[in-house]
């Protein structure tokens, strides 16, 4: 059986077996977080079989947010500038993130301390401590929760797609024809609504959890208050000797990959077997200047006190004189 | 006799206060994804403005000149008379004063450890990019109609 025959049926035996269980099972709670403690994720990826159920139990539990837009879409000026971004046609694509589809499996073959290792790494929003998303985006569309998760409100987003501009593994996807912009000046401002993973904040209201983590069959999943699954993420490591992504990267994500092999050679084999989507490289803070800009803001007051103060001593010295 | 329907701030500093609001309403709006795509960024030596980390860097550096040229011309007008405001004056001030607020908002928003609600970052967000225009519209009326910051009025010296 080919490797993608195989993952095409454990998809759909897992799918279809989660399926069940997310609609009949009573589901597990997500584990209680204190007040304004942030939830992360914490993710087994050297478990992970490739099965897709997590991406199909995504689509199925998030159709209902999926876009629709109207046709045709409005002209948008200046028309070599602005593209049309529509994946309306091409809903059924499950292999890359796109506005229909917030989660995708990335695929490597490598080698570690003379051991071959076949990881699949689910992919979708980081969901980072301090997103630059949500801080840039200039209408409040991005925003991000007291408990930690990233989302972005499809009736105020614009779709000028400074969201994935500024993120690190540029993860929201547009759709054009959706959105405020129709009703504004859909020919001179925007293009639609940005999409990504919003970690289910709707079943994590109601105490559930997020249909990927609920579903996967091999439990690779966890989450939680930060601080416990950082702890969870470690003990992985600790067990295998393994390696952690997205506790430092941008100053701080709430998911944790937990992986046998180092990162650095994920990301290469990422990119030398031409995998698609967000990469897993370093990250430095991308929001580390405009808090040390914000930080010596506070200091401007002092520097206008201090010049307003000079000049009315050299305006006393020479009245005097 | 003389007039005193202004501070006495100097030549430099309305250079100062003009460059800093220029700077202010280019990089503020910079922040809007517009230059790329109305290809501004694209003329020679502007590159830069569609860098929305480094517009936004630019727009902070910006408001810190503007803060403390504001207390600079506060404390002056403490220590200088303190001459009344114009009505167009008033305006502007009162405009100022939101646009500070909304600022200080969006900038505490950027720390790791702060945290607002997404409907107070919202009326942040709107509040701060309306007022902007609004300002913007005050200046152009009031240079318009020769409106000082000051009230005219003759003191005897």
């Amino acid at each position: 059986m080919s490797n993608i025959s195989r993952r095409n049926f454990l998809k759909k035996a897992a799918a279809s077996a989660g399926g069940i269980a997310l609609a009949a099972s009573a589901p597990r709670a997500v584990a209680a977080s204190p007040k304004g403690a942030e939830l992360a994720t914490v993710l087994d990826i050297g478990r992970c079989i490739g099965c897709g159920a997590c991406v199909e139990a995504c689509r199925t539990i998030n159709n209902f947010k999926f876009p629709k837009p109207k046709k045709p879409f409005p002209v948008m000026s200046p028309q070599d500038r602005v593209k049309v971004e529509d994946w309306s046609e091409k809903q059924n694509v499950d292999s890359r993130l796109t506005p229909y589809n917030w989660l995708f499996l990335q695929t490597v073959d490598v080698s570690y301390k003379g051991k071959d290792y076949l990881i699949h790494i689910p992919r979708r929003c980081m969901h980072c401590q301090n997103p630059p998303c949500a801080n840039l985006c200039p209408f409040g569309a991005a925003r991000k929760l007291e408990n930690g998760i990233t989302v972005i409100h499809p009736d105020i987003c614009f779709g000028g797609a400074k969201c994935k501009a500024v993120c690190p593994w540029k993860i929201p996807q547009r759709q054009t024809g959706v959105g405020l912009y129709l009703k504004v000046m859909p020919r001179f401002a925007g293009n639609g609504v940005l999409f990504k993973c919003d970690r289910c904040f709707d079943r994590i209201e109601k105490g559930k959890l997020p249909a990927c983590i609920e579903i996967c069959p091999e439990q690779i999943q966890d989450i939680g208050p930060r601080d416990a699954m950082f702890e969870k993420a470690k003990a992985i490591a600790k067990e295998y000797d393994g390696f952690i992504y997205g506790d430092t990267e941008n100053g701080g994500t709430n998911t944790f990959y937990v992986s046998p092999v180092p990162f650095e050679i994920l990301d290469r084999a990422l990119k030398e077997q031409a995998q698609p989507g967000p990469h897993l490289a370093p990250v430095e803070n991308s929001m580390a200047l405009s808090e040390n800009l914000g930080k010596a803001l506070l200091l401007a007051p002092l520097a206008g006190a201090l010049a307003a103060g000079a000049s009315i001593a050299g305006k006393l010295k020479n009245s005097q004189e | 006799m003389r007039f005193q329907n202004q501070l006495s701030l100097g030549r430099v500093y309305k250079w100062l206060w003009g460059l800093c609001i220029l700077g202010l309403v280019f990089t503020g709006f910079g922040q809007l994804p517009i230059y790329a795509r109305y290809k501004l960024s694209t003329l020679p030596g502007l590159k830069w403005s569609a860098d929305f980390y480094f517009t936004h860097a630019l727009h902070e550096v910006f408001a810190f000149l503007f803060i403390a040229l504001a207390v600079y011309a506060i404390i002056l007008w403490l220590f200088g008379g303190r001459p009344a405001l114009s009505k167009a004056g008033i305006l502007k001030l009162i405009i100022l004063v939101g646009i500070f607020a909304t600022g200080i908002v969006r900038v505490l928003k950027n720390f790791h450890d702060f945290y607002f609600s997404p409907d107070t970052l919202l009326v942040a967000d709107l509040g701060h990019l309306a007022l902007a225009v609004v300002f913007l519209v005050a200046i152009a009326i009031t240079a318009a109609l020769s409106s000082p910051w000051f009230k005219k009025e003759y003191r005897e010296q």
